[in-house]
């Protein structure tokens, strides 16, 4: 009898705690999500040659459009090539020049202190 | 022959009156109630001859009349002790103007009635002291617009003060307050103690009133000032912390609050005046607000004093032993945020016996809030960007120590950046003195505390292109690159430089 009356009472308390934005503990891939930085800027347009390097990556590798870009990402542009990213914050674009000299994300899109 | 009737009957009332007279004075302790009675009904003869207007009066009797009535009036003691008056005036009924039937006993009057005009002159004191209460909590509640609490605090004083006072005071307010007095049946030998009383009862109301000043201006003012400030009501804000401060101006959190908003409205100068006030009431942190303050209106010599002294306990331990300390230094030492400021009296007395090992905990406990951080390094970058180095130094010197404590005190990842900037400074003037190699130690340091230090890589990479090694320079630029950014003035400058550098060895490859 108790059994039958505790059940439903908390399958309810969990319904509630659900609705009422009470969760279980986060998994590793949300605790993960959590700890991920916002992105400075996407990448919007490539032509030619565009390369980046992460934050703490050791090698240039080919950028792609749509990618996004976080601090302390380089980016370079070959000569003949043409890379523009726009800043999350106040979506300011920012042509990267194509003289394979690195640019840092940070340098125009992180804003000001 | 009507006159001399006339005159006749009013000679012929005196006479008796004067006989009824005569006989009371002669009758002494054997008078009885029958010559009381002859001598007052004989009284009331004259006074209708008196009254009579068809003839005049002959003066020589009118003269004697008055003679008589004033022999009768020292009779009235002994008539009173015959006779109770008042019974007869019940039977007889006679006008007001018939006096000598009312003739009131003289009875002695209680020994405390010798004493009413001391009473009286209590009353006027305490009703003084009353009104210099009224005044006082008057113009405290009467600064600006006074609301609900404000209108009560003036009007409920002042209406009592000026009842008592006129009821002590003024004719018709005597008679106000006897009418009072004798509704309630207060014997009238009492009334002057009854009134001083009711004045003293008064005056303790009022400095009831007045010592729960501080608590109304506490409980209620301050509250209602924050919850306006944290509404953004500055304003109404301002209003209700000021009334507060007339309630009572000894509390400094008041005037450091009125700095906080004065702040949040940019204006400095008020800010800077209430800080003030509140850092002499020992609100210590005022002192760091004063200094930033200053600090924003770039007045770098005041921001420099007030940083001193609200370093001062901090170069305290850096400078001195618990064996070298003058009697200054520990009530400086005192001060220290770390020591409960709650225990002053015992915290001297503690800084006075520390011994060695505890004076090196102290040292490596003690750190610097993030404002004191941020105006001794605003004021270090100042004077290097002046080229004043030994100024920047001096506050290094304070700063590099106490911002190692920090990072020792907290977690490794709670961002190391307090002392790597200040390392970066250190290697920084070393670079404009051209003292490279000097100058890696302290900027590899700070990179090694905070890899995302822009300024760290960016002045490092300079210090390796003047040693000429050029991989470690390209490094040091792209690493300077990646976390850069063009909206600070120098980070600006040194992307520039990074771009050129890095541009120039690209081609050189």
């Amino acid at each position: 009898m108790k059994l039958a009356v505790s059940i439903p009472i908390t399958v309810t308390l969990m319904i509630a705690a659900i609705q009422s934005g009470v969760v279980f503990a986060p998994t590793r891939v949300q605790a993960q999500q959590q700890v991920q930085p916002a992105p400075l800027a996407q990448l919007i347009e490539t032509m030619g040659v565009v390369e980046m390097k992460r934050e703490n990556g050791s090698n240039y590798q080919t950028a792609k459009v749509g990618e996004n870009l976080y601090l302390g990402d380089l980016v370079r542009v070959a000569k003949g090539g043409r890379a523009v990213v726009r800043c999350t914050t106040n979506s300011r674009t920012w042509t990267i020049p194509d003289d394979k000299v690195p640019r840092g994300v940070a340098n125009v899109c992180s804003p000001p202190s | 022959m009507n006159q001399t009737k006339t005159a006749s009957r009013l000679e012929r009332a005196v006479d008796r009156y004067e006989k009824a007279i005569a006989a009371i004075e002669m009758a002494g302790k054997d008078l009885s109630v029958e010559l009381v009675l002859d001598v007052l009904t004989a009284r009331n003869a004259v006074q209708a001859a008196l009254e009579d207007k068809s003839q005049p009066n002959p003066g020589r009797l009118i003269r004697a009349v008055k003679e008589l009535d004033a022999r009768l009036k020292t009779q009235t003691s002994y008539i009173n002790q015959v006779t109770k008056l008042t019974e007869w005036q019940a039977i007889l009924n006679p006008p007001q103007k018939e006096w000598w039937w009312l003739l009131d006993p003289i009875t002695p009057k209680p020994w405390r009635d010798r004493f009413d005009w001391l009473w009286r002159a209590f009353s006027l004191v305490l009703l003084t002291a009353s009104l210099a209460f009224v005044a006082d909590i008057s113009t405290r509640f009467l600064t600006g617009r006074p609301d609900i609490w404000g209108v009560f605090g003036v009007i409920a004083p002042t209406v009592l003060t000026l009842l008592a006072g006129q009821g002590a005071l003024t004719q018709n307010g005597r008679e106000g307050i006897e009418y009072v007095l004798t509704s309630f049946k207060v014997d009238k030998s009492l009334w002057d103690e009854f009134i001083c009383l009711l004045a003293g009862l008064l005056l303790g109301i009022l400095i009831l009133f007045w010592f729960s000043l501080p608590l109304i201006a506490d409980k209620h003012y301050i509250k209602l000032g924050n919850e306006a400030y944290d509404a953004g009501l500055f304003i109404l804000a301002e209003k209700n912390y000021n009334r507060a401060l007339k309630l009572n101006p000894e509390n400094t959190e008041v005037y450091y609050k009125l700095g906080g908003l004065y702040q949040e409205l940019a204006d400095y100068n008020k800010a800077i005046e209430n800080y003030k006030i509140a850092w002499k009431g020992n609100k210590i942190e005022a002192a760091d607000e004063i200094a930033s303050l200053y600090l924003k209106q770039k007045k770098y010599d005041r921001a420099d004093e007030w940083l001193k002294i609200v370093l001062e306990p901090l170069k305290i331990l850096l400078d001195r032993t618990p064996y070298n300390m003058s009697k200054r230094d520990i009530k400086i030492l005192s001060k220290l945020d770390s020591l409960n400021p709650k225990k002053d009296g015992r915290i001297k007395k503690f800084v006075a016996a520390l011994n060695e090992k505890q004076f090196k905990v102290l040292k490596k406990q003690a750190t610097l809030s993030d404002k004191q951080f941020d105006v001794l390094r605003e004021l270090a970058y100042v004077y290097l960007k002046k080229k004043q180095y030994s100024d920047t130094e001096r506050w290094l010197y304070i700063g590099l120590p106490y911002t190692k404590n920090d990072n020792n005190n907290k977690q490794e990842n709670d961002n190391n950046n307090k002392q790597a900037t200040m390392l970066a400074y250190q290697g920084w003037i070393q670079l404009d003195q051209e003292r490279y190699l000097e100058a890696e130690t302290p900027l590899l340091q700070a990179i090694s505390l905070n890899n995302k230090l822009a300024s760290a890589h960016c002045l490092l990479a300079q210090v390796f292109e003047k040693q000429n090694k050029q991989n470690d320079a390209k490094n040091s630029w792209e690493q300077c690159l990646q976390y850069a950014s063009l909206y600070d003035q120098d980070e600006n400058h040194w992307i520039g430089l990074a771009t050129k550098s890095l541009k120039s060895k690209g081609k050189a490859q």
